[in-house]
C-alpha cells in the first residue's frame, strides 16, 4: 500500500491528464453500451410496428444511434491519445527521477550494485510501469463511474436485474481478479526476479565473450541461459494459465447472466410489467455492459507486478545517501592529512592507517608503493566519494541521538583523523566545487559509447577542437585520431572498443589534461604504455602542469620521472613508510632503491 | 534499394513462418481450437436470438391451435422448449469457454517454445563468431536483442498469427449464414470487409517505417544506460553527472515522442477501422429495420443478423490492433536475421590438435573495417615450448597479433598453421581447448573467488588454493573472512588491479594450458609482484609456450624470441643479446 501510494504521489503532475483520460473512457464505454441497448430496442420496435401496422417515429432512434457511433469511434481514439500521452510523461519523469536519486549513491555502493541489474532496473521495471496508469488506475476509475451509472439504468427496467448484475459485476470485477491476485503475486515477484536475472548474464557474459571462449565455458554458460530461459518461461506461462482460466470463467459468467437475466424478466413479461422492446435493449445491454469492468481482472493482475517493480525501484532510491555535509566554496591551498585512517564500509581492515601528509599547492608529488598499499584509495577520498572527518561525526551524532549507534560503531572506531584543504576540512566542502578543484584519472576510467571529441567535452563541455588537438598532441594521440577517416567525431563502439588499451589510457590522460583543476592526480597514467611513450608523455604532462601552475600527485609504481618530483611519498600496507625528494630517498630507502634499479 | 528492401522483408516474413515449426503443432492447434470457438459463437447467437423471439413472440399458429383445448399445455409447451434452448445455450457457452481457454494456452506456450528456440540458437552464433563479432555489434546492443528483442516476438506469434486465420475463418462463416437468410445484409457485410485490409496496408506501411526508427532508438537507448552507469563514477569526476540527469530527460522524451508517433497511427487505424464497422453496423440496423417493417423479414433472424454484426468486424479489429504486434515482431527479427543469416561455421570433428604443438603465421594480414593495416605480411614461428615476447608501441598490431593466434581472428590473407593444419573458424574451439589467456583488464565474473579460478561451480579446493599461491594471491585470500567462498564483484570491485589481475594468473595456473598467452599481465603491478608472476610465468614457460606481450623489457630479457611490431609489421626478431647486437629498435629502447 505504502508503495502504491508513493507512485501516485510521483504521478501527480500528470494528475489532471489522467483524470481526463478517464472522464472520455467512461464516456466512451457507455456510449458503446448504449449503442446496442439502443439498436436492439429498435429493431423490436420495428417488428412490432410491422406486424401490428402502427406507424411510428422512428427518426429518433435512428438519430440517437448514428449519435451513438461517431461518440464512440471519437471517443475511443481521443481517449487513447490523451491516455499514452499521460502514461509517457509519467514514464519520463520516473526515469529521470530514478537516475537523479541514483547519481549520488554511486561510487559509495559501488560494490552491491551491478550494472547489469541497474540496467535492468533502469529499463525493464520502469517500463513495467507504463501499465501502472494505463492498465491499473485506469480500468479501476472507469469501473468505479461506470458500473453505479449501468445499474442505475437497468433499476429503471427491473430492480431484481439491477442487483444481479451488480453482485456480477463485483464478482467479474473484484472478486475473481482478487483470487487470481493472490494467486500470482509470488509468481510475478518470481518472474520480475528471473527477468532481470536473464538480462544480468547475458551483459556479462556476452561483455566477457574471449574468457569464455578461451576457458571453454561457452557451453555451459549456453546451457545457464537455456534454463534461466526455462525457468523464466515456465513462470510466465503460470502466468498465463492463471489469466486464461480466469479470462474463461469470466466468459462464462457473462453469457449466463445475460440468460439469467432473459429468463428472470419472463414472470414480469407476461404480466405486463416489462415491454419486449425493454426486454431485448435490457438482455443486449447485459451481454455488453460487462465491457465497464472487463479490463478489472488484467488491472489486478498487473498490480502486483507494478507494484514489484516499483518496490525494486524505491529499494535502491531508498538506499541511505552518503553523507554530504559539503556547503563551503573549496580554496587554493595545501592538502593535509592528519592521522588519518580509513576503512571501505565492507571491509574489517582498514585501507589507510594513520596517514600524516601535506600536499603544497603547485607541488608534484608522486606516491609508489605495492598493489594493494592503499595509493588509489588516498586519491579517491580526495574527490569526496566517502564521508571522512567531520561528515563521519555528524554521522555518528545523529545516530547517537537516534539511540541506534550500533551500526555505525565500527565505521567511526576505524576512522579517525582528517583531510584539509587551505585548512578546511573536506567534508565541509560542496562537491562540485572540490571536483572543479581537483581532477582525477582513475583506474576504472571509462570511455563512453560516443565520439572521441564528447568524450573529451565530457572534461571540458566548451573544449573547441583546438584545445582537443593540444591536449591529444600531449598525450602523443594526435596522429592516430588524425589518421582516422572522420577524425575527432570518430565514434568509439562499447567500452571504447576500436581503441587499444594504451590509445584508451592516452584518450583518458588527455581529458584530465583538458580540466583547468588545481591539483590533476594520474593513478598510474602510463599503465599500459611502451618507454618511449610514458617518458614522452610524463614530461608533456610536466610541462604542462607547470604551465598551468596546477598541483600534481601521480600513482605510479615505475622509476619513471622521480627526480623530477618534489616529493615522493612510498606506501606499504596502509601506511607510509617513507616520505621525502628522490635525493634524499635514494641513499637510504630500500625499496626505493630497487624500484630505480628497473626498466 | 527498394527492390533490396523487398526481398529483405520477404526474407524476414519467411523467416517468421518458418519459426513457426519450433512450436511443435503447438500454434496450428491454437488456432483450430479459435476457430472451432468462432464457429460456436454462430450457433450461440442463433439460439440466443431464437430464444428471445420464443419469448417474445409467442408462436400464433400454437395459441390458435391450442387456446380452444388448454392454455396450460400451450405454456408448458412454451416452458419446455425455452428450457431446452436455455439448456443447449449453456452447453455452448460451455464449451466455448474451454475452447477459450485451451487456445490461449497452447499459443502462448507455443510462442514460448520458439523464443527459447530461437534465444539458444542465437546464442550459440554469438559465441560461434566470436568476440570480432559482438565487439563490433556493442554487447549492450546484443543482450538487449537476446532478451528483449526476442521477447517481443511473443505477441507475433501467440497473438498476429492467431488472429490472421481468424480473419479468414470466421468472417467467411458468417457470411455463409447471413447470406442466404438476408442477402441485403450480407452485401453490406461483404463490400465493408475488403476495405478494413485497404486501409489497415495503407496505414501500416507509414507505421513500419517509424517502427523501424522507433526499435533502433530502444537499442540505442539501453545501450546508453548501461554506458552512463558504467561510466557514472567518471561522469562524478569531470562533475558531468548532474549534466547527464538532462540528457537521460531528454531520451525518456524522445522515447515518449517516438512512442506516441507509432502509436498514433495504431490509433488512427484503429479509429478508422471501428468507424468501418460502427457505420456499416448502424446500415444493417437500418435496413433490417425496414425490412421487419414492411414484413420482409422474421424477427429471430433479423436479431440473430444484428447479433452476428459485430462479431463480423470483430477478428477485423483484433488485427487491428495485433498489426502493431506483428510490425514489432518484424522489426525485431529484422536484427535476429542479419545474426542468424551470416555464414554458418561448420565445425569439423576430426581436426584435433595434440600437443605438442608449433604455431606459425604465414604471410598473415589482417585490417579492422575502416582502418588502415592492423597487420602486413606477417610471418612468425613459435615452434617449442618457452617464452615467446612480442614487443612495440601501442596500436603497433600486438593486440590483433594475438587475437589471430587464438583464432578469434581470421587472417584477410595468409594463414594461422598449427602443427601443419590451418587454423579456421572451424577448429577454432578445438584449439582454444589447448589456450590460456590473460587480458590487459583482467574479466572478473560475480561470483564467488574459486569460482572465478575454476569458471565452474565444481571446483576442488586444493587446487584453487595451490593456484592461489603460485599466483602470489594466497596472503591475501587468507585475509578475507570467507576465503575463497568470498563473493567478489562485477569489474573486480573489491580487488585492486594488480590482485584482479594475479587472480587471472591463479584461472591460467588452475587449467594449465598448453599454450599461455597473455596481452600485458604486469602492467598494473608494483615491481614486487611483478617478480613474483615474472617468475612463475618463467617457471611456467619451462614446460609449455608462453607467448607475452610485454612493454617492460626487463620482464623479457630471457625471452627465447622477442618480437618487435611496427605499425603492423615484424621489424625485428631474436633473443635479448641478438637484438642488442642488431642495434635496432629493440636496442634503442633499452638503452632510453
Amino acid at each position: 500500500m505504502k508503495v502504491f501510494i508513493r507512485l501516485i504521489c510521483l504521478l501527480k503532475p500528470q494528475l489532471p491528464l489522467m483524470l481526463l483520460g478517464a472522464l472520455l473512457s467512461v464516456i466512451t464505454v457507455l456510449a458503446n453500451i448504449s449503442l446496442l441497448a439502443v439498436s436492439g430496442w429498435f429493431i423490436t420496435l420495428m417488428a412490432i410496428a410491422g406486424t401490428t401496422g402502427i406507424t411510428v417515429n422512428y427518426f429518433t432512434p435512428a438519430a440517437i444511434i448514428r449519435f451513438l457511433a461517431i461518440v464512440r469511434t471519437a471517443g475511443r481514439y481521443a481517449e487513447r491519445m490523451l491516455t499514452h500521452r499521460a502514461t509517457f510523461n509519467a514514464l519520463a519523469h520516473l526515469r529521470h527521477y530514478f537516475y537523479q536519486q541514483l547519481e549520488p549513491l554511486l561510487p559509495y555502493y559501488r560494490i552491491n550494485l551491478r550494472s547489469g541489474d541497474l540496467l535492468a532496473r533502469l529499463q525493464q521495471d520502469i517500463d513495467n510501469l507504463d501499465n501502472f496508469y494505463l492498465r491499473v488506475l485506469l480500468p479501476i476509475v472507469v469501473a468505479l463511474i461506470s458500473v453505479p451509472i449501468v445499474c442505475y439504468a437497468l433499476a429503471i427496467f427491473s430492480p431484481t436485474i439491477a442487483w444481479v448484475m451488480l453482485a456480477a459485476f463485483l464478482i467479474v470485477g473484484l472478486v475473481f481478479p482478487v483470487i487470481s491476485y493472490l494467486a500470482s503475486t509470488i509468481l510475478s515477484q518470481e518472474k520480475s526476479h528471473l527477468e532481470s536475472h536473464l538480462t544480468e548474464e547475458l551483459v556479462n557474459g556476452i561483455g566477457a565473450i574471449k574468457t569464455l571462449l578461451v576457458y571453454q565455458v561457452s557451453i555451459s554458460y549456453q546451457r545457464s541461459i537455456a534454463n534461466i530461459t526455462k525457468q523464466y518461461y515456465g513462470v510466465r506461462y503460470r502466468l498465463v494459465k492463471i489469466n486464461a482460466r480466469l479470462t474463461a470463467i469470466i466468459f462464462l459468467l457473462i453469457h449466463l447472466s445475460a440468460l439469467a437475466c432473459l429468463l428472470l424478466l419472463l414472470p414480469q413479461l407476461s404480466t405486463g410489467e416489462v415491454d419486449s422492446k425493454s426486454l431485448v435493449a435490457v438482455i443486449l445491454l447485459v451481454l455488453v455492459s460487462f465491457e465497464t469492468v472487463s479490463s478489472m481482472p488484467l488491472a489486478l493482475q498487473l498490480l502486483p507486478q507494478s507494484l514489484a517493480s516499483a518496490a525494486r525501484l524505491f529499494a535502491i532510491i531508498d538506499k541511505e545517501i552518503p553523507v554530504d555535509i559539503g556547503v563551503e566554496r573549496v580554496k587554493h591551498g595545501d592538502i593535509h592529512f592528519e592521522n588519518f585512517t580509513f576503512s571501505y564500509p565492507e571491509k574489517k581492515t582498514p585501507s589507510l592507517i594513520d596517514i600524516n601528509l601535506s600536499i603544497k599547492a603547485g607541488e608534484k608529488v608522486a606516491i609508489i608503493g605495492a598493489s594493494g598499499a592503499g595509493k588509489s584509495t588516498l586519491v579517491n577520498l580526495l574527490m569526496g566519494f566517502w564521508p571522512t572527518g567531520q561528515a563521519l561525526s555528524s554521522i555518528n551524532a545523529s545516530f547517537n541521538s537516534l539511540t541506534n549507534p550500533s551500526s555505525n560503531a565500527t565505521e567511526s572506531k576505524n576512522n579517525k583523523g582528517r583531510i584539509t584543504i587551505a585548512d578546511c576540512d573536506l567534508s565541509l566542502i560542496e562537491h562540485e566545487s572540490l571536483r572543479q578543484h581537483i581532477a582525477l584519472m582513475s583506474q576504472q576510467g571509462h570511455i563512453f559509447e560516443a565520439s572521441i571529441a564528447d568524450n573529451l567535452r565530457l572534461a571540458k563541455h566548451d573544449a573547441t577542437h583546438e584545445e582537443m588537438r593540444k591536449v591529444c598532441q600531449l598525450v602523443n594521440i594526435i596522429d592516430f585520431i588524425e589518421g582516422l577517416p572522420k577524425g575527432l567525431d570518430t565514434w568509439l563502439g562499447t567500452s571504447g572498443a576500436g581503441l587499444s588499451g594504451g590509445q584508451a589510457q592516452r584518450l583518458q590522460i588527455a581529458q584530465l589534461l583538458l580540466r583547468s583543476a588545481s591539483v590533476l592526480i594520474l593513478d598510474e597514467p602510463t599503465k599500459g604504455l611502451d618507454r618511449h611513450n610514458e617518458e614522452q608523455i610524463m614530461r608533456n604532462i610536466l610541462a604542462h602542469v607547470k604551465q598551468q601552475q596546477q598541483s600534481l600527485l601521480v600513482i605510479t609504481h615505475k622509476p619513471l620521472m622521480l627526480e623530477k618530483m618534489d616529493k615522493i611519498i612510498v606506501m606499504q600496507q596502509g601506511e607510509i613508510v617513507a616520505q621525502g625528494s628522490h635525493s634524499q630517498l635514494v641513499n637510504n630507502n630500500d625499496y626505493y632503491q630497487k624500484l630505480l634499479n628497473y626498466f | 534499394m527498394t527492390e533490396k528492401n523487398e526481398q529483405q522483408k520477404k526474407q524476414v516474413n519467411d523467416w517468421l513462418k518458418y519459426q513457426k515449426k519450433y512450436a511443435h503443432g503447438k500454434l496450428s492447434r491454437a488456432i483450430a481450437l479459435g476457430s472451432l470457438n468462432g464457429l460456436l459463437m454462430i450457433i450461440q447467437t442463433a439460439m440466443l436470438a431464437y430464444l428471445i423471439d420464443l419469448v417474445i413472440f409467442p408462436s400464433e399458429d400454437l395459441s390458435l391451435t391450442n387456446s380452444l383445448s388448454n392454455s396450460v399445455t400451450t405454456e408448458s409447451i412454451l416452458f419446455s422448449e425455452t428450457t431446452l434452448i436455455s439448456m443447449a445455450l449453456v452447453a455452448v457457452i460451455f464449451c466455448r469457454a474451454a475452447l477459450g481457454y485451451f487456445s490461449e494456452c497452447y499459443s502462448r506456450r507455443g510462442a514460448m517454445d520458439i523464443k527459447a528456440n530461437i534465444r539458444s540458437r542465437l546464442l550459440n552464433r554469438l559465441f560461434q563468431f566470436g568476440p570480432a563479432y559482438t565487439q563490433t555489434k556493442g554487447s549492450a546492443k546484443l543482450s538487449h536483442l537476446l532478451h528483449q528483442g526476442i521477447d517481443s516476438l511473443e505477441d507475433y506469434f501467440a497473438g498476429y498469427l492467431p488472429v490472421i486465420a481468424y480473419c479468414a475463418v470466421i468472417p467467411l462463416a458468417i457470411l455463409i449464414a447471413v447470406f442466404p437468410i438476408d442477402w441485403q445484409s450480407g452485401l453490406i457485410l461483404l463490400i465493408t470487409a475488403p476495405m478494413v485490409p485497404f486501409f489497415m496496408i495503407l496505414i501500416g506501411h507509414k507505421a513500419q517505417r517509424l517502427n523501424q526508427e522507433h526499435w533502433a532508438k530502444l537499442q540505442r537507448m539501453s545501450s546508453h544506460f548501461l554506458d552512463i552507469i558504467q561510466g557514472l563514477t567518471q561522469l562524478k569526476i569531470f562533475n558531468a553527472s548532474r549534466r547527464e540527469i538532462a540528457a537521460v530527460k531528454k531520451i525518456s522524451d524522445d522515447y515518449g515522442d517516438e512512442t506516441m508517433g507509432i502509436l498514433k497511427i495504431a490509433f488512427l487505424s484503429s479509429f478508422v477501422l471501428e468507424f468501418l464497422a460502427s457505420i456499416s453496423i448502424a446500415l444493417v440496423a437500418v435496413v433490417l429495420g425496414f425490412r421487419l417493417y414492411y414484413g420482409d423479414v422474421d424477427y429471430v433472424f433479423a436479431l440473430w443478423v444484428l447479433l452476428l454484426a459485430p462479431e463480423f468486424y470483430l477478428p477485423f479489429r483484433q488485427l487491428g490492433t495485433q498489426y502493431h504486434a506483428k510490425m514489432a515482431g518484424v522489426t525485431a527479427a529484422e536484427d535476429l536475421v542479419e545474426v542468424l543469416s551470416q555464414p554458418q561455421v561448420h565445425y569439423s570433428l576430426e581436426e584435433k590438435f595434440t600437443a605438442p604443438f608449433s604455431i606459425s603465421l604465414v604471410q598473415a594480414e589482417f585490417a579492422y573495417p575502416d582502418r588502415s593495416n592492423a597487420l602486413t605480411q606477417v610471418n612468425i614461428e613459435f615452434s617449442s615450448q618457452g617464452l615467446y615476447a612480442v614487443i612495440g608501441e601501442s596500436g603497433s598490431g600486438k593486440s590483433t597479433l594475438i587475437d589471430m593466434v587464438l583464432g578469434f581472428v581470421q587472417p584477410d590473407s595468409g594463414q594461422v598453421v598449427v602443427n601443419n593444419q590451418p587454423l579456421t573458424a572451424a577448429n577454432r574451439d578445438h584449439w582454444l581447448k589447448h589456450c590460456g589467456w590473460i587480458s590487459q583488464q583482467a574479466q572478473v565474473f560475480y561470483g564467488s573467488l574459486a569460482f572465478n579460478i575454476a569458471l565452474s561451480d565444481n571446483y576442488q579446493d586444493d587446487l584453487v588454493i595451490e593456484a592461489l599461491e603460485k599466483a602470489g594471491l594466497a596472503s591475501f585470500v587468507q585475509t578475507l573472512e570467507q576465503g575463497i567462498e568470498s563473493e567478489i564483484g562485477e569489474d573486480g570491485a573489491g580487488l585492486s588491479g594488480g590482485q584482479a589481475q594475479r587472480l587471472a594468473l591463479a584461472r591460467v595456473f588452475y587449467h594449465q594450458p598448453d599454450v599461455l598467452i597473455l596481452d600485458e599481465p604486469t602492467s598494473h603491478l608494483d615491481q614486487q609482484t611483478e617478480q613474483i608472476i615474472t617468475s612463475s610465468i618463467n617457471a611456467y614457460a619451462e614446460n609449455h609456450i608462453v607467448i607475452v606481450i610485454a612493454h617492460r623489457l626487463h620482464t623479457v630479457i630471457d625471452a627465447k624470441k622477442i618480437i618487435v611490431l611496427e605499425q603492423g609489421k615484424v621489424i625485428e626478431t631474436g633473443t635479448h643479446q641478438e637484438l642488442l647486437s642488431h642495434d635496432g629498435y629493440y636496442a634503442q629502447q633499452v638503452n632510453v
